[in-house]
């Protein structure tokens, strides 16, 4: 689609849209840059400091990954903070330290995602539950379940399995490799396969993909399914990272919301339809990027909460004033 | 809206019953809560329970407003924590400051509520990012003013509001002030409703109209009713459970059990996480956690128009502004797409 569109003359305020997460991620390395130089601290100015604000967020980067398919189909999922915290503490709890159990845990965080993927699916394309409702129960049947079996770190990971989150390739960590070859995964499914081409028809316009004979709740499901694995990939990894899971380290990081503003930052539209994987990772790496010019200007804590939640709507703004489309 | 015109030729509309299944439920949870618990059946038990239910049920009557105008809104439970944080602040035990504490922070929520309205009106921000937005900037704010811990307590004029109860009545024994309050507000949310709801749902609502609804709904939502309650009684509910639950009010012990409060949950953030459980007794129907509420039946009526209208965020935005009354029409059948 977007070859045919392209080589006709587009009007320039599409463009715009297409290319805004770009900019947006270039004005913000250019700042992060020129506060660099300004400051003089350019001991901050290398590759190994690029590798470290990347590998900052690989947690929000891989749920945002699965969040761009769920809003892809104008569906969202608000249960993925309290599935990364489920799978964080299913990992830890199954291996126990030990190594030969490796498999059989991540198969079991795996199968989990899968089924409430599968069950967010189910409810949100054949009882017809808006999604947000559907999802938010989900998380909160999720938490209330773990809540109640553990209330702190529980179990631990052998060192075999913290490789994933510390072991690295020269300076470049594996987790960070992995972050970027699941999103090139996920752009081949989005560009490449019928599923993908699916996704878009029925974020776009829900009844005229089910008119055009795509089966729109597999396809609701389908994205639902891959998101919720794509959160407890995240909660693996944040078990591989913190050692052990605990129940609340899903909604401490707030990435359900959070992986929401950054697809939405990448250019992705919330109506569904519109956007892809590459915008989200410059969502990602924007987020990042804005932490670290915190960092390096020594804004105050707090300040640069208030800072960031102006940089979150403003950011979204930038293009979205533009657009003489209703929102939500 | 094209979609719907075509949908509606292609499968069967689907006639809702007509009493809303809510009612059913509410009748059905309040039945087994008594069975379980005859307590609950007694005046004092259920007038405690909407007594602690006061802050949700007043926030999520404000909650439908934006839901009905097809919005969202994430960033009360951040308001709820800056008024809290704010009006403890203010007051440091001078009896006479809730008088302007009062109208002070709902001028807060109003210009909150305002902020919101425009940036989702004329920036066309998503309002979920929106308020999102609004609601990390709101905790900031909040942790700036206090400085990262606690501090201030609240005089009894003003926790008169939340905490007491007017006793010795007939029949129902005793009469909490934040029922009263309930009831005050849950009527003017009641009153309000048309003006807010119905030209959202009217069927020949032009899109501009619906725009300046939602943003005449976001306006009302942080400034008139629900959150300033929302805020007293959540403020009021706090203090309540943390110094008088344990029957003690002497400053010290207070911040001491804030603080408590605080590690338990790793900040400290009265407010924390409700940002998305105002939503939900709207969204079901206010089904579940505030059933009971006599103020609940326009947000039970809505019920219908609401799944239809918080479907709109995720449907609308896709498509160009071409038939903003279809839209309407929708709205208005409360048709679940």
């Amino acid at each position: 689609m977007s070859e045919i569109s392209q080589s006709s003359s587009r009007p320039r305020r599409l463009r715009f849209d297409r290319h805004a997460s770009a900019i947006l991620l270039v004005a913000a390395s250019l700042l992060y840059i020129v506060l660099i130089v300004a400051l003089g601290q350019t001991r901050f100015l290398t590759l190994d400091n690029l590798v470290a604000i990347l590998g900052r967020s690989i947690t929000l980067g891989i749920t945002a990954i699965g969040q761009t398919f769920a809003i892809l189909v104008a569906s969202i999922d608000l249960s993925v903070a309290s599935l990364i915290s489920a799978s964080a503490v299913v990992t830890s709890v199954v291996m126990n330290g030990d190594p030969a159990m490796m498999f059989p845990a991540i198969s079991a965080v795996l199968a989990l995602g899968a089924i409430v993927g599968l069950i967010n699916g189910l409810v949100i394309s054949k009882l017809e539950v808006n999604p947000l409702i559907a999802t938010l129960g989900m998380s909160l049947i999720i938490q209330g379940v773990l809540s109640y079996y553990y209330n702190n770190f529980a179990g631990n990971v052998p060192a075999e399995f913290q490789i994933f989150a510390y072991g690295a390739v020269g300076i470049v960590p594996y987790s960070l490799i992995f972050m970027f070859v699941l999103a090139g995964l996920a752009w081949f499914v989005l560009r490449f396969t019928r599923f993908g081409s699916n996704i878009y028809a029925v974020g776009g316009n829900q009844d005229a993909a089910r008119l055009a004979g795509i089966n729109t709740a597999r396809v609701v499901i389908g994205a639902h399914v891959l998101c919720s694995l794509c959160a407890a990939i995240a909660g693996i990894y944040l078990a591989s990272r913190l050692r052990s899971g605990a129940p609340w380290i899903g909604a401490e990081g707030v990435y359900d919301l959070e992986s929401i503003a950054v697809v939405v930052i990448g250019g992705t539209v919330l109506a569904g339809g519109r956007g892809g994987i590459w915008g989200t990772m410059a969502g990602v790496i924007i987020f990042s990027l804005i932490d670290s010019i915190f960092n390096v200007l020594g804004v105050d804590a707090f300040v640069k909460q208030v800072l960031r939640g102006i940089i979150i709507v403003v950011a979204v703004a930038f293009y979205a004033a533009r657009s003489r489309r209703p929102v939500a | 809206m094209t979609q719907d015109v075509l949908s509606q030729g292609a499968e069967p509309r689907r006639r809702l019953p007509q009493i809303n299944p809510v009612y059913i439920l509410v009748v059905v949870l309040i039945l087994a809560i008594v069975v379980m618990n005859p307590a609950f059946g007694e005046p004092t038990g259920y007038m405690n329970y909407l007594k602690r239910v006061a802050a949700l049920a007043i926030l999520s009557g404000g909650a439908l407003y934006v839901i009905i105008s097809g919005g969202f809104d994430l960033s009360v439970g951040s308001t709820m924590t800056l008024t809290v944080i704010g009006s403890s602040m203010l007051a440091s035990n001078d009896p006479n400051s809730t008088y302007w504490i009062i109208p002070l922070m709902l001028g807060i929520g109003v210009v909150i509520g305002v902020i919101n309205g425009l940036v989702v009106s004329y920036l066309k921000v998503p309002s979920l990012i929106a308020t999102l937005g609004m609601m990390i900037s709101l905790n900031g704010v909040a942790f700036m003013w206090s400085g990262g811990a606690p501090r201030g307590y609240l005089p009894d004029t003003f926790r008169f509001f939340g905490r007491y109860n007017i006793a010795d009545l007939p029949v129902i024994s005793i009469l909490p002030i934040a029922v009263i309050c309930l009831v005050v507000f849950g009527a003017i949310l009641w009153w309000r409703q048309p003006a807010g709801g119905a030209p959202c749902r009217r069927s020949g609502g032009t899109h501009s109209h619906l725009r300046l609804r939602r943003l005449f709904a976001h306006r009302s939502f942080g400034g008139c009713d629900p959150r300033r309650p929302g805020r007293r009684f959540g403020q009021y509910r706090l203090g309540f459970r943390i110094a008088g639950h344990h029957g003690r009010g002497d400053r010290g012990r207070t911040i001491a059990r804030w603080a408590r409060l605080g590690a338990r949950h790793h900040r400290w953030r009265p407010g924390a996480r409700s940002h998305l459980h105002p939503a939900q007794p709207p969204g079901t129907g206010a089904a579940g956690p505030v059933g009971g509420a006599g103020t609940h039946s326009h947000r039970c009526r809505g019920f219908r128009h609401l799944s239809a209208a918080t479907r709109r965020p995720m449907s609308a935005g896709a498509r160009p502004p071409g038939c903003p009354s279809q839209q309407g029409l929708t709205i208005s059948r409360g048709r679940i797409p």
